[in-house]
């Protein structure tokens, strides 16, 4: 990364506070969603976001479009605070970020047509005024997210595609506005597992062709592993492990990422190894503020000494590029 | 899964079921009947996990429902044939099909975990499954008599002792279904397809809606039950990851017909079938990374439009003039693998 970062990430936290019960003597909790996220984004980079459900990563999502309110820490685009920007700005940055959905089957109007779904965009952000003008973006849009010749798409409604082509559908919205990161979560998993290839062929191209930067958002770790860049694996609300992807995958340091990596299945029995099957499920993000003492993964971690009761681990280097969370390497 | 599971012999465990030529269709007025299964056979032996495996829309819930007998009104089985245990499924009345139904086979249906009754407790649902099948099985390998259970608070004993088997704890029996986490409900919904001991569970896609770690939770308990109770396991899914993982043989379905039938070695290291290779190349492996997935270019046929001649004809990169003329029939390799492509007839 020689370019200066499209996306600076410092310390984010995004916390729920959780309604107090009749007997309110107890301390204030709160849902611990995001719980201190450092990371840089490069441009023209695809980074993968790892992790469980529930352990945050969309909330993560949410915060960097603007649509959650960080409790602390701040977002740079573009070099440019814009952590707290005000409603009209926070608009604008959207012609920028874009987001793409995980359900094709419901984020799109079923009344609308693939060309009124797709002009929207641009509606809402008052561009390309003229008929011709939208009707020439529209159509760029849809051919660039695959769906060629645009023209047979243009009329049609949406039950009338199939799952991969609703997907590019849903691109195609968020590409008509020229963004230039794109914040997908999930975009594959609703799919079968024969077009999920296209659809993520049809991302790297995006970024291939137009520099677009991408945040990948999954919890599979084995999709992630074929087109991204970096990986970042999330914990409970804080990335407990980020490097290149093939690095971590060769060498994963955490013992989270350890056991995440042998549990995902190998399509090949010859390969079937030791797993390690973190019992139980991960804590419940709910708890007041600071009463985290130790490591977020110590109930569940395999390697746990006393050390990890008492101390939060920091990410830190450990490897060209790659940094853990953890105090035992 | 440290102790490497002993694959039953294909050729001399008992088989349970014989599934033979069955034909599924479904008909709305005014259309031609739409085939969604068509002459489908297999052998499910005992201690056996069989792996049914296709994208969606293929027809692998439709042969599930066909074999327990429990179609939608508008679907019917036109032909073919079912035994378990020697008995012609096809054959029995309504009542007797109903006893077969959780003793003799169970289910459990995709996406069930999420319709687990929310004002009842786990327990009290787990009982009524015991008390409306009249019987408490006798508890498994403890000795326990057998009895009747004419009320629930009779069967509390067998729902603490299923609760235990799928490693929830017997403490968890008086708790609603929002007290427990998703792998928690799977848990749940498998020790009730597991209340009346059946020889067979069809689990349809158990996992899917769950994280990997507890994905990995869900098929350990599959795979520790089917060892300790001798069960045999169809597991239906679209992840051939998970298949990989648990199963010892593998039925691969494409557009309602069997593409690929044989054991689990076989599918993933010497596939013959062009739909299963394909399979492979789009379905990412970790060990691989540098390897592009390859997507399988179109979309899989619907019902109403099949092709006339091979189903897999329109997206097959090798297909040849008589593939979209007529269709394969189910051909032998050698001695248990199956594929219908006319290019394997050919060799």
């Amino acid at each position: 990364m020689t370019n200066p970062p499209i996306l600076q990430v410092r310390g984010l936290r995004t916390l729920f506070p959780v309604k107090k019960t009749a007997f309110g003597r107890e301390p204030a909790r709160f849902v611990h969603a995001v719980d201190d996220v450092s990371f840089d984004l490069g441009r023209g980079e695809v980074l993968a976001l790892v992790g469980e459900s529930g352990c945050g990563k969309s909330t993560l999502a949410l915060t960097l479009l603007g649509l959650e309110t960080p409790t602390a820490g701040s977002v740079l685009f573009e070099g440019r605070d814009v952590t707290h920007a005000s409603g009209a700005e926070q608009k604008a940055l959207r012609r920028h970020i874009q987001m793409v959905f995980q359900d094709p089957y419901e984020s799109l109007n079923p009344l609308m047509t693939i060309d009124e779904i797709v002009a929207e965009p641009l509606k809402v952000h008052g561009l390309a005024a003229g008929k011709g003008e939208r009707a020439g973006r529209v159509h760029q849009a849809l051919e660039d997210a695959g769906l060629k010749p645009a023209e047979t798409y243009v009329a049609r409604y949406p039950h009338q595609l199939s799952g991969g082509q609703r997907q590019r559908v849903v691109i195609a919205s968020a590409l008509v506005l020229e963004p230039a990161l794109l914040l997908a979560d999930e975009p594959v998993s609703m799919l079968d597992v024969s077009i999920r290839a296209e659809i993520l062929s049809l991302l790297a191209e995006l970024r291939a062709r137009r520099g677009i930067s991408i945040l990948f958002i999954t919890h599979d770790l084995a999709t992630a592993a074929h087109f991204t860049d970096r990986v970042a694996v999330m914990y409970l609300g804080r990335i407990v492990e980020i490097g290149p992807t093939r690095q971590v995958l060769a060498h994963p340091v955490h013992p989270y990422t350890r056991a995440l990596l042998s549990v995902i299945p190998a399509p090949n029995p010859r390969l079937r190894r030791e797993r390690i099957i973190l019992q139980g499920d991960p804590p419940d993000p709910i708890r007041p503020l600071g009463a985290l003492m130790g490591c977020r993964f110590q109930p569940r971690c395999p390697l746990a000494q006393d050390i990890c009761l008492h101390q939060d681990p920091m990410l830190h280097i450990v490897g060209k590029d790659q940094e853990a969370a953890c105090l035992l390497v | 899964m440290t102790d490497q599971p002993i694959p039953p012999d294909m050729t001399t465990a008992p088989v349970l079921l014989d599934v033979r030529g069955v034909t599924v269709e479904f008909v709305s007025k005014g259309q031609p009947p739409a085939r969604a299964v068509e002459c489908v056979s297999f052998r499910l032996r005992k201690g056996e996990m069989l792996g049914l495996v296709g994208e969606s829309g293929c027809g692998k819930t439709t042969l599930m429902l066909a074999l327990l007998r429990l179609l939608p009104e508008a679907g019917r089985i036109v032909c073919g044939q079912i035994d378990f245990l020697g008995r012609d499924l096809l054959a029995l009345s309504e009542q007797q099909m109903a006893e077969v139904r959780w003793t003799g086979i169970s289910i459990v249906f995709q996406g069930a975990m999420n319709a687990l009754n929310p004002v009842r407790t786990v327990g009290d649902q787990i009982a009524e499954a015991l008390v409306r099948h009249g019987t408490l099985a006798p508890a498994l390998h403890s000795g326990a008599s057998a009895g009747v259970a004419r009320n629930k608070k009779a069967a509390a004993p067998r729902v603490g002792e299923l609760l235990e088997l799928v490693g929830i704890g017997a403490n968890r029996s008086g708790q609603y279904p929002h007290q427990y986490s998703g792998g928690m409900r799977q848990r749940a919904m498998i020790a009730m397809a597991l209340a009346c001991n059946p020889q067979v569970v069809i689990a349809d896609e158990p996992t899917t809606a769950l994280d990997v770690m507890i994905q990995a939770q869900i098929l350990e308990l599959l795979d520790t039950l089917r060892h300790r109770l001798g069960l045999s396991v169809i597991l239906v899914t679209h992840d051939l990851g998970v298949v990989a993982e648990v199963c010892d043989t593998v039925l691969v379905m494409y557009g309602g017909v069997v593409a690929e039938y044989a054991a689990v070695d076989t599918i993933f290291n010497d596939p013959q079938h062009p739909y299963t290779q394909r399979l492979l190349h789009a379905f990412p492996d970790l060990s691989k990374p540098e390897e592009a997935l390859v997507s399988i270019p179109g979309y899989p046929p619907r019902l109403d439009a099949l092709p006339p001649g091979c189903r897999f004809a329109p997206r097959c990169p090798v297909a040849f003039e008589r593939c979209h003329v007529e269709p394969p029939a189910l051909h032998r390799l050698d001695g248990f693998h199956w594929a219908s492509c006319h290019l394997v007839s050919n060799q």
